[in-house]
């Protein structure tokens, strides 16, 4: 067995021989990407944790269903979330509060930053958190999936089953409604999180 | 103004470096001489900054986070996959009996509605003019005093007058009820005109 880890399609290959340790490491690669997905979109930490275990479970139950041919593992992965994300705010049908994040208890700190800009970066995430839980559910998909994980309108399109343009609209929809909304709150915020 | 709005509604677009090179020229020279459209570019600028640091932080997981929510995944796969059973529930046939009642319904109001004018023409209306013999003068006299109903007082008054006498039928003076569908001259008796 080589060191060097095996690629995508070889590691599904292994999983699909029933391999666990190939299950453990495709886990590895993409757990913390689906976690801050559904984290993002619920806004929830427990919420989260059972969307993200319920959507790791039926991809890797559903493996043999993966085409390589049609999309990238993790567009097909953040689909399954993301749907899994829209059932849950189905069934709730309206957000309720975490109250760790309201007390900001077990927020990680930005790296190597002074204990102001500390304090500062907090302020500025329970603001941006607070904006998204604003933002409706498609824009905040949008903005979520573009900012957060850098993905392609083709990508963002893909995920939230639209076209490209209307995945592009969205986000500069999102955009609008987050400017306004940070612009009126969070300007010193802005001003001062800028400067670091 | 059109360009303000034009470039505006291109902000998002501009700072992402999605748009194509005149666009992108057209909105930049409009920027260096609209100090209004260059405070909302700033604006926008600032919330994308915001947006790439922040939206990333959110739900960054714990390690132990993962570690647990792979135990539960692991945990989950050794079970067997639910199966989806469509069992034969009594609602469906509750909904059919609610739809066939409905149906009843509205029949049953649509058959009342298709008898009711026969009936009301039966019972109320008298017979077509057209079915009459139209070349009688004095029939055409009687359509025309029943069409102008008088009130009455005026009937009291047509009572003192000597014509009265020439016009009222034996029927009328005796208090008898004529066949429906006959046209008369009705003949109030003097005691009734005087009690109103």
């Amino acid at each position: 067995m080589s060191d060097t880890p095996p690629d995508l399609p070889t590691l599904i290959q292994h999983c699909l021989t029933g391999d666990q340790a190939s299950y453990a490491q495709l886990y590895e690669q993409y757990a913390a990407g689906v976690y801050r997905l559904c984290y993002s979109l619920l806004l929830h930490r427990q919420d989260a944790e059972d969307v993200t275990q319920d959507a790791f479970v039926y991809a890797f139950r559903n493996l043999s269903h993966y085409d390589a041919a049609k999309s990238a593992f993790k567009t097909w992965l953040y689909t399954i979330a993301v749907s899994r994300c829209r059932n849950q705010y189905r069934r709730k049908s309206f957000f309720t509060f975490d109250i760790t994040q309201i007390f900001h208890f077990n927020l990680i700190a930005p790296r190597a930053d002074s204990p102001e800009a500390r304090m500062i970066h907090q302020d500025m995430r329970t603001l941006v958190q607070a904006a998204l839980k604003d933002l409706s559910p498609p824009l905040r998909e949008a903005v979520v999936l573009r900012y957060g994980h850098s993905l392609t309108y083709r990508e963002i399109a893909e995920i939230m089953g639209c076209p490209p343009k209307t995945a592009e609209s969205r986000v500069r929809l999102a955009h609008d409604q987050l400017r306004a909304r940070l612009s009126s709150e969070g300007r010193g915020l802005l001003d001062e999180l800028l400067q670091f | 103004m059109l360009t303000c709005r034009y470039t505006r509604a291109r902000l998002t677009a501009f700072i992402n470096q999605e748009l194509p090179a005149s666009t992108r020229r057209y909105v930049a020279r409009h920027l260096d001489h609209c100090p209004a459209c260059r405070a909302h570019y700033k604006a926008q600028k600032g919330v994308r900054q915001t947006l790439m640091i922040e939206v990333p932080r959110l739900g960054q997981p714990a390690p132990q986070t993962l570690a647990t929510l792979w135990t539960q995944i692991t945990a989950d796969l050794q079970q067997p996959a639910p199966t989806v059973t469509v069992t034969a529930t009594r609602r469906p046939m509750l909904y059919g009996i609610a739809a066939g009642a409905a149906s009843l319904m509205l029949l049953a109001s649509m058959a009342l509605h298709w008898h009711a004018p026969y009936t009301a023409l039966s019972l109320s209306q008298p017979a077509p003019l057209s079915q009459a013999d139209e070349t009688s003068p004095a029939l055409l006299t009687a359509a025309t005093q029943i069409a102008f109903v008088p009130s009455y007082e005026a009937l009291a008054d047509a009572y003192k007058t000597p014509e009265w006498a020439s016009l009222s039928t034996p029927e009328a003076s005796a208090g008898t009820v004529p066949a429906s569908g006959t046209i008369l001259h009705v003949t109030p008796s003097p005691a009734s005109v005087s009690s109103r």
